[in-house]
């Protein structure tokens, strides 16, 4: 088990130096381009050519890159050309905005969709549609709108909560509680649909199986045959789902964080694309990755405790 | 990119059989409602779309000052204009086609790649397969938005080309899928026929195998379909790409500008890009309903009302066991109860063991389900009496039943495999069962002995090691010991076996029914035994009951029936029994059902 | 199944939403605002880049920025150049010497005292340094100290920017014991009115204190002024309702609910101009450009009225000029020129040698998307045909300044006229893309430079602008405004004559 995990980590690892090569090699298609933005328009060649020299972009490509790569392996990944902000931290109190989202976002996502899936499952006609049509209402309502509505009603009209800003938890948890409520309700009505099918269908399936019956006939509780036993084999599939959804999640909050002013993983993110911050968009890609990567192993070792079948030796 | 891979061998079932299939397959998908009116108003779209140049007064980026926030209903625009005067109906319909081209171009890639590469990957072995499994888990860690971003100085912002890229970045959704399907198809028996009559790989590839994955592949475009065209709006929202190609996306992000003003601007785009969202997602459903067979609906699986059935006034309690009159029915699609058992009167006594025989279909199952209280909660007990012990069990409550289920009666099933948990080891599952059937509370510890004992007892060699192992890890015969056990476990009075060796090889056949008759006998249980065979009817059983149609044919002791079967039918059933296989050739009626399938399609076969 | 029912009744329910948008913020309460008066919560739409003195950016960063750090020069809210950190300064009458005197007893937030030395660190190191404004120093020679308060600049030749330069980014004072180390960057030492709070969060919340021991603190009245950066423009109006910020610029679509919620709004007329910069005069990559006529057709084909009136929702005005209406070389008369007439438009190119017209690729920006539809449509009209290029904004920069495209859309803040002449006009301004010239504007540019009389100069400019008005060097088409909204006791003091932004243009209402 260990070294499996060990193994999913290394190969994690080969993936990410290649994602970054290839980012990296992309990037370096418009580094004049980017350089003559930072300088703005009174850019001369001159002044372009001394500013590659200053950031090293006048080597060649590949010792970029290693040079990079060599730091970065370090912990060191470089400062904003824009803004000269370390860029390892900065991703990390991003990524704290984002995932204190995203995670909050992710358990309420499986609480409610794991009970709407349950219910419509075993109580079946009228709440089983119920539950269908709230998460296929919520699925296709866009994040934008439901966002917009709840920050009318409980910010400005009843200011209830904030309208836009973030509040560490280690600041005051009781505000951050409030910062984070709209943008995860938000993300929740928008995700909870998929989680929801797929649990009301794998319950569906599970509750059909023969060793359901056979549970019953034991005199075993209807509530631990469905919760303990039927719900478990039907997690496999619905983990899939959500390790899906959290990804998805993570790319939702690129609007919920404009939306909310929210200094996050994604505006971050995407900014520094559309500036071409060269170093934070290869910062936000080693993030990416190994996010990307933890999320995966995460699954496949969750799904593994939870099939024996599927364990891994 | 949820393409969650369906069951492989299930897969092979629905889709590598006949070409026959596939028309008949075509036919009920436009006898689905849902597939017909998503699949209408799909085309309905894309045709709106294709006729937008005709319908639309204006072209899609033709601005003019005047019509700069022009109400709907102003002439030669039916919707009005939009912030920069242009024409939001034009809009609107060119913008369909920005986004059946998105879906075209990004789907057409994914499955070109994820196809062609699934078939290699999963068609090969390890070597070949390590490389595309490489290739792809790469593809899969792009970080795609952030990569479209930093591409847009190589694509120049065209949505044509950024959605080629986002098709490749779809693409390992389609290998997985195509991969485990080849993986599951790949040693048929009709695959291996081809490679031994000597196709060449690439026609294996072509003819055989890709016939046997089309139908999840049909499925999962349609998601492609809509994730393309979402991620595409998602895009053009943000303001990433350019801005000549109308799209929803950067009609909802102008009107969202405009959201407090002109809240409609916001709403006709959000509108259709949901609508064909929707359209999608229900048409790939009920697309997957057809081709890979209905989703059930659920059900409750208690019942919660009473039953229908008025309990006979209680006569004398005959035996143990008393059946009167019991009919079973099932609601028809029409809505109308169909019955399924008609009047059926049975009785057991102490320590007798009576043979419910009949071919699939006969209502035997149902029968014993509903003296166990777990048929379906679709099914309707009409009428009838069921009472153990001279005690109604026809309208107890789904606690008290609990009661004289594992304490009273037990339950050994047909299929020993499935109908362990897969998730908990053997003693977690038998340990459960002992405490909840226990008549005072049982501790964990005291609860395990009585498993490891009983484990010893149904002659399982080493109990320990089957205590803790997991139902994948013991062979088919092991695990039809551990029910026996499990059922046994409470001491029940009655015990009711449902063709507890069909499933098993012949020689552990042989066992599995010594120890059901020395159980039997040191316990002192009634068993109803319901069963095909005739040969496990001789070999148990003291009396037999013949069904047929849902009812009774005929009763009586075993010698009687075997010496003078008086029914037409019984006598058909004995003469069908070959002359010395008597216990190992399972009956023609049930074959095809066997297999990996839960026997919840017997059940569902037997009700129809 | 139930797909009508599903799609009709998502349609109902975003309408059921638009309309609790529109109903509940109508009857929002507004105007309360928890920033109490004592601070100033303020938004910005950008973040701001690197605070190192060689790296500054116009814009609206310099809120932050131009708080940390005292400019040598600064100009009022009246639009006068004003002594700000130099209490006096003068030219030679040459021009080729400007000569600054620093005030007495200014300290750096460290508490050291601020020296010409420190004057003369930063700005040679500006102009050693590659970075946005460099250019600004171009003129300048070398940077002597005869003392602790006196700096000289001598002149390679007469500037007649540097002045209002020194009051904006290079005329910042930086710490010469940090400027080079990492901090300059993100947290500076500056000798300005604040400092920059631990709770600052880069990139989100700019959180600024008051030093009590400024030279000149009574002229900024909030103890605390803090600056968050929200893309969104929506996002911004419901920071302001909620009552997180009370101050911040608007959409006009905002104006009036924000208004009847209570916030005071003021608008700024003249803020920054929409133009169509016809850049290549010689006609080197667009040859119908190198005709005057071509050009004086483009400027013809704008209804400019009807253009401020539907797509501004009138909040700017139609104009002709690149200059500042605030400023010395705006003159209203030039406004009588190129009215909309796309026929004798037309009649124009035909005599230039295009009667059917041309085809054109113009860049497709982030702020020129708006505006694309009416600009294709207009120019459509006389026959010239657009086609915009996707830009991806790492690369609409280098777009412009590539000379790729002969003409582009440009919509650029208000500067102070001798700074927008020369970032328009001087052959290596910034905005000068194909380096034009004309020997009677060259005439004119050095007259300007050297001259010390501020009419005499006045008089100068409104004749470059005559000149670039005449010959069509580019087609103005709008300048636009901007709706300030304030909170409870905050006031926007400005009126659109000072263009630099900082926190100097708020105060205290009573």
């Amino acid at each position: 088990m260990f070294l499996y995990a060990l193994r999913r980590a290394a190969t994690g690892l080969v993936l990410a130096v290649l994602v970054t090569l290839i980012t990296y090699l992309l990037l370096s298609l418009s580094f004049d381009d980017i350089v003559r933005g930072r300088l703005g328009p009174a850019a001369t060649p001159e002044s372009v050519r001394a500013m590659k020299t200053d950031l090293g972009l006048d080597r060649p490509v590949l010792v970029q890159y290693f040079d990079w790569l060599s730091h970065a392996v370090r912990g060191d990944f470089g400062i904003s050309y824009f803004t000269s902000e370390p860029v390892g931290p900065a991703v990390a109190s991003r990524l704290g905005v984002t995932m204190s989202i995203v995670v909050v976002a992710l358990i309420a996502t499986i609480v409610v969709g794991v009970a709407l899936g349950v219910l419509a499952a075993t109580r079946g006609g009228a709440v089983d549609r119920l539950a269908q049509s709230a998460s296929l209402t919520g699925y296709l309502l866009p994040n934008l709108l439901i966002a917009i509505v709840l920050v009318v009603v409980l910010a400005i009209n009843l200011k209830l909560l904030p309208a836009t800003g973030y509040t560490p938890v280690t600041e005051n948890p009781a505000r951050w509680a409030a910062s984070i409520a709209i943008p995860v309700i938000a993300l929740v009505v928008s995700a909870v649909a998929s989680l929801t099918a797929q649990v009301r269908g794998s319950m569906i399936d599970e509750l059909r199986r023969d060793y359901v019956r056979t549970l019953r006939t034991r005199g075993i509780r209807t509530r631990s045959v469905v919760l303990r036993h039927a719900l478990r084999n039907a997690a496999g599939p619905a983990l899939t789902v959500l390790s899906f959804e959290f990804i998805g999640m993570l790319g939702g909050a690129l609007v919920i964080e404009t939306v909310f002013a929210l200094p996050g993983f994604g505006t971050y993110a995407f900014d520094a694309s559309l500036q071409g911050d060269v170093p934070i968009i290869m910062g936000v890609t080693v993030f990416a990755v190994l996010m990307v990567v933890s999320v995966n192993l995460a699954v496949d070792l969750v799904n593994g405790w939870l099939n024996p079948k599927a364990r891994v030796h | 990119m949820s393409t969650d891979a369906p069951n492989p061998t299930e897969e092979t079932c629905e889709t590598g059989a006949a070409p026959s299939r596939r028309s008949s397959a075509a036919r009920r998908l436009l006898r689905d409602p849902q597939a017909v009116v998503t699949a209408g108003l799909l085309l309905v779209i894309v045709v709106l779309g294709l006729l937008a140049p005709l319908l639309a007064g204006h072209g899609p980026n033709e601005a003019s000052l005047d019509a700069i926030n022009a109400d709907p209903g102003t002439p030669g625009y039916p919707l009005g204009g939009d912030g920069s005067g242009r024409d939001i109906f034009a809009r609107l319909l060119h913008s369909i086609n920005t986004s059946v081209v998105s879906a075209l171009i990004a789907a057409s890639i994914a499955l070109a790649i994820g196809v062609t590469a699934g078939l290699v990957g999963g068609y090969f072995e390890r070597r070949v397969r390590g490389l595309t499994e490489w290739a792809f888990s790469l593809i899969m860690t792009l970080p795609g938005l952030l990569l479209l971003i930093v591409l847009m100085p190589v694509t120049g912002g065209d949505y044509r080309t950024t959605m080629a890229i986002f098709g490749v970045l779809l693409s390992p959704g389609i290998y997985r899928l195509v991969r485990n399907l080849v993986v599951g198809v790949k040693n048929e028996t009709y695959v291996d026929a081809a490679r031994v009559s000597g196709l060449t790989t690439p026609r294996i590839l072509g003819r055989h195998v890709l016939v046997a994955v089309r139908g999840p592949v049909v499925i999962a475009t349609a998601f492609l379909a809509g994730q393309a065209i979402t991620l595409q709006s998602g895009l053009a929202f943000l303001g990433v790409g350019s801005s000549a190609a109308p799209s929803f996306g950067a009609m909802i992000s102008e009107g969202f500008l405009n959201l407090y003003e002109e809240p409609l601007q916001f709403v006709w785009p959000s509108a259709l890009l949901g609508i064909i969202n929707a359209a999608l997602v229900l048409f790939g459903n009920a697309l997957r309903d057809t081709l890979q067979g209905a989703q059930p609906k659920p059900a409750k699986i208690v019942r919660t009302g009473p039953e229908a059935a008025a309990p006979a006034d209680a006569g004398p309690a005959a035996g143990l066991l008393t059946v009167e009159d019991l009919a079973i029915a099932y609601p028809a699609p029409s809505g109308e109860l169909q019955e399924v058992v008609s009047g059926v009167t049975l009785s057991l006594s102490s320590g007798e063991t009576l043979g419910l025989v009949g071919e699939s279909g006969s209502g035997k199952t149902q029968t014993a389900f509903a003296v166990l209280g777990v048929l379906p909660a679709e099914a309707v007990v009409t009428r009838g009496s069921i009472r153990l012990d001279g005690r109604e069990l026809l309208g107890l409550g789904e606690g008290e039943l609990r009661d004289v289920r594992g304490r009273s009666i037990a339950y050994v099933p047909q299929e020993p495999m499935s109908n362990l948990d897969p998730s908990f080891t053997v003693g977690a599952q038998l340990v459960e069962g002992v405490r909840a059937a226990a008549t005072s509370r049982i501790s964990r510890r005291d609860a395990r002995a009585r498993v490891l004992a009983l484990l010893k007892r149904v002659g399982i060699p080493d109990p320990e090691r089957t205590f803790r192992s997991y139902p994948h890890q013991i062979s088919g015969g092991m695990a039809q010991r551990v029910l026996i056990a499990g059922a046994v476990a409470s001491r029940p009075v009655l015990l009711i076996a449902d063709e507890p060796t069909t499933a098993l090889d012949v020689t552990v056949q042989a066992e599995i029914l010594d120890l059901l008759r020395d159980l039997e006998k040191e316990l002192n249980m009634a068993v109803l035994l319901v069963t095909h065979d005739f040969g496990v009817v001789a070999d148990i059983c003291d009396r037999v009951a013949v069904m047929r149609h849902g009812e009774i044919v005929e009763t009586g002791t075993t010698a009687e029936l075997f010496g003078d079967p008086r029914h037409a039918y019984t006598r058909m059933l004995l003469d069908s029994i070959p002359g010395d296989a008597v216990r190992s050739d399972p009956p023609p009626g049930d074959a095809a059902g066997r297999g990996p399938g839960p026997s919840g399609e017997t059940v569902a076969k037997e009700a129809r | 199944m139930r797909i009508r029912s599903t799609g009709r009744r998502r349609a109902l329910t975003a309408l059921a939403a638009a309309a609790v948008v529109a109903t509940a913020s109508c009857g929002a309460p507004g105007g309360r605002s928890s920033a109490d008066a004592a601070t100033l919560s303020l938004a910005v739409q950008g973040a701001p880049n690197s605070f190192d003195p060689a790296q500054l950016v116009d814009g609206t960063q310099s809120y932050v920025w131009s708080a940390v750090y005292d400019s040598l020069l600064m100009v009022d809210n009246e639009g006068e150049l004003k002594p700000n950190a130099a209490e006096s300064w003068n030219h030679s009458d040459d021009g080729k010497t400007l000569t600054l005197k620093l005030r007495q007893g200014m300290t750096f937030s460290s508490g050291d005292p601020v020296t010409s030395a420190a004057v003369k660190a930063t700005l040679e190191r500006t102009m050693a340094t590659p970075g946005p404004n460099r250019f600004r120093l171009a003129a300048v020679e070398t940077v002597e100290t005869p003392d602790e308060r006196t700096i000289v600049l001598r002149l390679k030749e007469p500037d007649g920017a540097l002045t209002h330069a020194l009051a904006t980014t290079v005329g910042v004072i930086g710490d010469p014991k940090t400027l080079d180390t990492e901090r300059t960057a993100l947290d500076p030492v500056g000798s300005g009115p604040y400092v920059l709070d631990d709770s600052t969060v880069n990139g989100s919340k700019y959180v600024l204190k008051k030093r009590d021991d400024h030279w000149n603190a009574k002229a900024y009245p909030f103890e605390t002024v803090e600056i968050r950066v929200i893309k969104d423009r929506t996002a911004t109006v419901n920071a302001l309702q909620s009552g997180a910020l009370n101050a911040a610029s608007v959409e006009v679509a905002h104006v009036d609910r924000l208004r009847s919620a209570g916030f005071d709004t003021k608008f700024i007329e003249a803020e920054a101009v929409g133009t169509l910069s016809l850049a290549d005069r010689d006609g080197e990559v667009l040859k119908p450009l190198g005709d005057e006529r071509v050009r004086r057709a483009i400027n013809m084909a704008f209804d400019r009225d009807k253009i401020v009136q539907q797509l501004l929702h009138g909040a700017g005005e139609p104009t002709r000029q690149l200059f500042n209406p605030k400023g010395d070389a705006y003159d209203p008369a030039l406004e009588k020129a190129y009215s909309y007439d796309p026929a004798t438009a037309k009649k124009l190119l035909a005599e230039a040698g295009y009667a059917d017209g041309f085809a054109v690729h113009m860049p497709s920006l982030f702020f020129t998307k708006p505006f694309e539809p009416t600009i294709t449509q207009s120019l459509g009209e006389i026959g010239i045909e657009v086609t915009w290029d996707p830009t991806p904004p790492q690369n609409s920069v280098s777009a412009i300044a590539s000379e790729k495209y002969g003409m582009f859309v440009m919509v650029e803040g208000f500067n102070a006229t001798p700074v927008e002449v020369q970032d328009y006009l001087a052959p290596d301004g910034p905005k000068n893309v194909f380096d034009s010239t004309d020997p009677e504007l060259e005439e004119l540019l050095d007259r300007v430079n050297a001259e010390q009389d501020p009419a005499k100069a006045a008089e100068l400019y409104r004749r470059i602008n005559a000149f670039t008005v005449e010959n069509a060097w580019s087609a103005p088409i709008f300048y636009s405004g901007r709706h300030w909204v304030t909170g409870d006791g905050v006031e926007f003091l400005g009126d659109g004559s000072n263009t630099f932004p900082t926190v100097r243009a708020f105060g205290v209402s009573g």
